[in-house]
């Protein structure tokens, strides 16, 4: 049945198209003023003319170049295509009250998956009240029952959650996507502020930005509140998968500037249930591991037994409580599009409030009443399978073929747990220098909340940009671009 | 009954091995059905093993051997007291209620769901008709533990045991040659049976030599691990039944480990660097009945 995300209120089906014709403009206000907080920069853009945005725009685009901030994107299943960072040089503006709700109903929402996972994982008490599906869970691709029982530090499991927000024609913030294994993006969050702090930095002093530099600092001293040996003595390694993979360029990055080692899962050995990190003086205890690999490939001893990208007996010693891993293994189940539906119900149950951050509505394609409902109306609907992210595994109703739409619908039949379907929302929009015109384009919000001994949310996020005109797909492995995103001090 | 159990594995390296991690499940379960007296893991080169229990609740060791070597031993030793003289040592619940029995434990341990949905090339979806014969149902008012008894004479139609056969990996493969392996015939069973929606899961463990004896011919004290299923039976919790000697497991049958299928509790996993091929393997087990 369609899960809603307002308080209390499930259930209810509606036509999902009912109010989406107009987006939100983030920019202006319905008569093309530009909207209050918008106005120094409106007067800055008029100010400055359109040779100096050309001129700024190239700018960027060379120090993206020159520094080497790339992405990789798969053209198809084998061959990858380093891009420069694509950034529109037009920021985006967040006010403090805006900010404030948004904060307070991340830190909620994270704090409830939190302890959703620590309950799936130990006494289940969620699944045996009934308030979860039981077989929702154990269907789930992201379940890890390998890791039952598990204690990991601070109970913690999602240590870095990076979760996807829009805005309705309302303008309300809502949750698009929880993103809780290994979240990418926020090395971008930092560029996108060091390249318009340089090529902007008139517009930049009209406003108090709250800075988001700081956020490897944030992320190693949560890190190294999860050493088993205490924070002074922590050692903490970034775990890639490898320069083949597209966020390589994020794992180099946070490394350099959290100050830590990079290595590969050939660089570290375990020994009688210890982390250790192989060097010129010999093997270096290593008490954090950041992890970008995912939980498939983490540990060939438990997990995929041809994994060559992970360390054999990772597990082992994180189970001992000798190495704490973040984030820890299993919260895909958490980040499922399924469950997803069911986070409104899980913040009431664990914390016993109102989520102040609203779902997007999601038809569960293992119910009768909504499969066919979706599957009558499916050139209307946005399909998602639930265990995929970057865009991948999506059917965009509006813009599909007529075979795209009935491949999805044999899928759909063959395996309903693997796929929910939403209305498709008209993502909020912006005004972006694009070829040099101004014009709108859609984008969305991945702001990053980090959870070690206590919860922070960094004051800005990666500001992603649907670059095709009128195109709802914001994500850069999709070909998106992006903004820098700017949270505004009270 | 008592039994003194040896297993023991070795593997030779064509180039020496390093950075070895391995981890074994082979100790017999420890539980109301039967006592783990004493276990011991034995490893050359000098290792030193840790012991576990994995999410199925199964005792697995695991150890590891950085330095270069091109052989690798390990050998456990276990005494074991097994209880379950008589398998059908419960009472009933009436047939009308069984299903509300097993929903109501599914209900109060969620973790028996693994042992419901769980579908993989070993244990899939059956289809309506083997061989031309129609794959059973559950049928209503007949005691479950009657119909799961009554399933060795359709797993016997559809699988044959044959000792020689290593288990296969595509259970469904097997259809067309009408032949298994322990494992296979234990797996077709859990199939059976999850299309009952009702919990089974795969038992590894050893077997009362005699048993074996009788069914290879009686020629050899040649011993192997044994492979049966598990099924919730209402009133009686997880009782083990045998599609190979088509009995329900009593006192004679020690429980090594349990999964969802044979791919959960591999007996070995191991990992290392080393230019060498798959290793060779020479594996030995003996079971001896003390008492």
């Amino acid at each position: 049945m369609l899960k809603q995300f307002q308080s209390g209120a499930t259930g209810v089906l509606r036509d999902p198209t009912e109010g989406s014709t107009m987006a939100y403009h983030e920019f202006y206000y319905d008569d093309f003023r530009p909207r209050d907080h918008y106005f120094p920069m409106w007067d800055h853009i008029q100010a400055v003319g359109q040779q100096s945005l050309a001129a700024k725009a190239r700018e960027a685009h060379l120090a993206l170049h020159t520094e080497g901030v790339t992405f990789r994107v798969y053209a198809d299943e084998k061959e990858g295509v380093e891009r420069v960072w694509p950034f529109d040089i037009l920021p985006r503006l967040i006010t403090a009250a805006e900010w404030h709700q948004v904060e307070a109903g991340l830190k909620q929402r994270v704090r409830a998956l939190n302890l959703f996972l620590k309950d799936l994982y130990h006494g289940q008490r969620i699944l045996k009240d009934g308030v979860v599906p039981a077989e929702l869970i154990y269907r789930g691709k992201g379940f890890c029952r390998e890791i039952m029982d598990v204690d990991p530090p601070h109970d913690i499991y999602t240590h870095i959650a990076g979760v996807d927000l829009i805005r309705d024609e309302d303008g309300r913030y809502l949750v698009l996507e929880d993103n809780l294994r290994t979240p990418s993006g926020v090395s971008y969050m930092i560029e996108n502020r060091i390249i318009e702090r340089r090529i902007l930095p008139e517009l930049f002093s009209r406003y108090r930005v709250r800075r988001v530099e700081h956020y490897p600092e944030m992320l190693l001293q949560a890190l190294r509140s999860l050493s088993p040996r205490g924070e002074e003595s922590a050692v903490v390694v970034v775990l890639t998968p490898g320069v083949f993979n597209s966020a390589y360029y994020e794992h180099t990055f946070l490394a350099k500037e959290m100050g830590v080692e990079l290595a590969e899962g050939r660089d570290l050995v375990c020994k009688n249930d210890k982390v250790f990190l192989k060097t010129t003086q010999g093997l270096q205890r290593i008490d954090v591991v950041y992890r970008r690999i995912d939980d498939a490939y983490l540990d060939p001893l438990v997990f995929r037994s041809d994994s060559i990208l992970g360390v054999p007996g990772l597990i082992n010693a994180w189970r001992a409580g000798n190495v704490a891993l973040a984030n820890a293994p299993g919260t895909g189940i958490a980040d499922d599009k399924a469950v997803y539906a069911y986070v409104p119900d899980i913040i009431r149950y664990y914390l016993g409030e109102t989520p102040i951050l609203a779902n997007v509505p999601t038809y569960q394609m293992t119910d009768h009443q909504d499969r066919t409902y979706v599957l009558e109306n499916i050139e209307r609907m946005v399909i998602k399978a639930v265990a995929e992210s970057g865009g991948y595994g999506m059917l965009m109703g509006p813009a599909s073929t007529a075979r795209q739409r009935s491949d999805f619908a044999r899928r759909i039949e063959a395996d309903p747990r693997n796929y929910i379907a939403q209305p498709v929302i008209q993502l909020s929009r912006h005004v972006c220098y694009l070829e040099g015109e101004l014009e709108s384009r859609h984008l969305d919000l991945r702001p990053f909340v980090i959870s070690g001994r206590e919860s922070q949310v960094v004051p800005g996020g990666l500001t992603r940009v649907a670059m095709t005109k009128g195109s709802l797909v914001v994500n850069s492995s999709q070909g998106g671009g992006s903004k820098d995103t700017w949270v505004l001090a009270e | 009954m008592r039994y003194h159990i040896e297993r023991a594995c070795r593997m030779r390296f064509s180039t020496p091995a390093r950075e070895h991690q391995v981890q074994v499940r082979l100790a017999p379960w420890d539980d109301e059905t039967q006592s783990l007296m004493r276990v011991a893991l034995r490893v050359e080169p000098k290792a030193e093993p840790v012991a576990g229990y994995d999410c199925f609740g199964n005792l697995a060791h695991h150890f590891s051997v950085l330095g270069a070597h091109k052989e690798l031993s390990f050998s456990l030793v276990a005494e074991v007291e097994t209880r379950r003289e008589n398998p059908f040592d419960f009472d009933l619940v009436p047939p009308e209620r069984e299903r509300a029995w097993i929903d109501d434990s599914l209900r109060q341990a969620p973790r028996l769901w693994d042992f419901v949905l769980h579908r993989s090339p070993l244990t899939p979806d059956l289809p309506d008709l083997i061989f031309g014969r129609a794959t059973p149902d559950l049928s209503e008012g007949v005691p479950i533990i009657e119909q799961v008894q009554s399933a060795f004479g359709w797993i016997r139609e559809a699988l044959r045991y044959d000792p020689r056969l290593e288990p296969s990996g595509d259970l469904s493969s097997l259809f067309a040659t009408g032949r298994g392996s322990a494992a296979d015939l234990a797996h077709l069973m859990i199939a059976l049976v999850r299309r009952w929606k009702i919990p089974a899961r795969f038992v590894s463990g050893y077997l009362d030599a005699d048993y074996l004896d009788d069914l290879d011919g009686g020629d050899t004290r040649l011993q192997r691990p044994h492979y049966w299923a598990e099924v919730l039976i209402p009133g009686g919790g997880w009782r083990g039944f045998d599609p190979v000697l088509e009995l329900a497991a009593d006192a004679t049958y020690v429980r090594a480990a349990v999964g969802r299928d044979a791919d959960d509790i591999q007996p070995l996993r191991h990992a290392c660097l080393g230019d060498g091929k798959r290793p060779e393997m020479d594996e030995t087990l003996s079971v001896s009945r003390l008492s």
